[in-house]
């Protein structure tokens, strides 16, 4: 971890429980999902499958290390866009749920099982996964009111929850903050599977 | 209402929209926004730029609406390859971008409207298309050689990402065409 990381390993974990109040504050709107920036930006927070998986994302790029940390985070998005696409243009893609929730435990048991897969390998398996959450996302909002504010809240919402996760991640500095880290790991991986086994 | 062609009041009422048009536009304005990082970290392709935005406003007509397609996969292949491999590009990439960029932006700005568009609209528009990328560039050179540590590169790399990602929902919105009973894009 670089110095100038470590203050945000003390304040930015803190903002992810709000932003986890948030999101399920904001899955029972029940309002339409029609077009705009709070409508791109809250897809991506709106479901726990897809929350814990992007979360995950952050938190196994803090556990590789520069420059995954970093550049998972960078692949996501671009690949998450291009399922986006595939969805709204109706390309279909085969098991979709299945893949968003096999994200979770893949991601999650790589965090708690601190995997140290090789870099193109860990942005090959996040962009796989990043496809089908994409894909969801596309396939749901064929008719965005505002392409450009959809699209704009949908890269920051993908992208906040990433930092949420790196932020999160960079507890690994410490023996105890690793610690927490697996265990957050392992808290994804049951999340993913319980949507795998279709209890959730 | 009163016309009369030749008036400075019109004339500046052209150059005014032709300075605010890019602006106007995602379609212009996300394609300039990774220009203007891809420019960073190099020489400036002055001359590419520069006929590169002469050739948009020739082309426009020819290109037609699929200028606005164009343009934004164009900036979204140009944010991936900027996001993925980082400033400072090729000096051919650059180049290629510098006069790709550029054209695509003024047809896409300019289609279906570029032979008759008043000189000093086009005029206006190239001028401010040419030093807002050059601004950015300048900016992004100045915070990555000024501020110390890895972190700057990161953040353009990023902004580079977040850019292409949404360049490329929107070009999807743009491929899909409007939803029926939607608004569509």
């Amino acid at each position: 971890m670089t110095p100038l990381l470590r203050p945000m390993a003390r304040s930015l974990p803190l903002a992810l429980p709000l932003m986890l109040l948030a999101a399920a504050a904001q899955a029972h709107t029940g309002g339409s999902h029609a077009g705009g920036f709070v409508s791109g930006f809250s897809h991506p927070i709106l479901g726990w499958d897809h929350v814990v998986a992007m979360v995950a994302v952050g938190l196994w790029g803090a556990v590789l290390g520069k420059p995954a940390i970093w550049i998972l985070p960078v692949v996501f998005p671009l690949v998450m866009a291009f399922g986006a696409a595939l969805g709204i243009l109706g390309v279909p893609l085969p098991a979709v749920e299945t893949g968003i929730a096999l994200s979770g435990v893949v991601l999650g048991l790589a965090v708690a099982l601190a995997v140290r897969a090789p870099l193109p390998i860990a942005a090959v398996v996040v962009g796989v996964f990043a496809i089908f959450h994409g894909h969801a996302h596309g396939t749901e909002l064929p008719a965005a009111a505002n392409p450009l504010a959809y699209g704009v809240g949908f890269v920051l919402g993908t992208g906040l929850l990433h930092m949420a996760g790196i932020a999160l991640g960079l507890l690994t500095a410490k023996p105890a903050g690793r610690i927490v880290v697996r265990l957050a790991g392992g808290l994804i991986a049951v999340v993913g599977g319980a949507f795998l086994a279709g209890v959730a | 209402m009163a016309h009369v062609p030749g008036l400075p009041a019109e004339a500046m009422a052209s150059l005014t929209l032709g300075l605010r048009l890019p602006f106007l536009y995602p379609e212009a304005l996300l394609p300039l926004l990774v220009l203007g990082l891809a420019l960073t970290g190099g020489p400036r392709p002055l001359i590419a730029g520069l006929a590169g935005l002469g050739a948009g406003l020739l082309g426009a007509d020819l290109l037609g609406e699929a200028a606005t397609a164009l343009a934004l996969g164009a900036g979204a292949l140009a944010g991936a390859v900027l996001a993925l491999k980082g400033p400072p590009l090729p000096g051919m990439l650059r180049h290629g971008m510098g006069f790709v960029l550029p054209a695509l932006i003024m047809a896409a700005l300019y289609h279906g409207g570029s032979a008759s568009a008043p000189a000093l609209m086009a005029l206006g528009s190239m001028g401010v298309l040419a030093v807002t990328a050059l601004l950015i560039a300048e900016i992004a050179d100045l915070l990555l050689t000024r501020l110390p540590g890895p972190i700057p590169g990161i953040a353009l790399r990023i902004a580079a990402s977040w850019l292409a990602a949404i360049l490329i929902l929107m070009l999807a919105f743009v491929l899909a065409g409007p939803a029926p009973g939607g608004a569509g894009a």
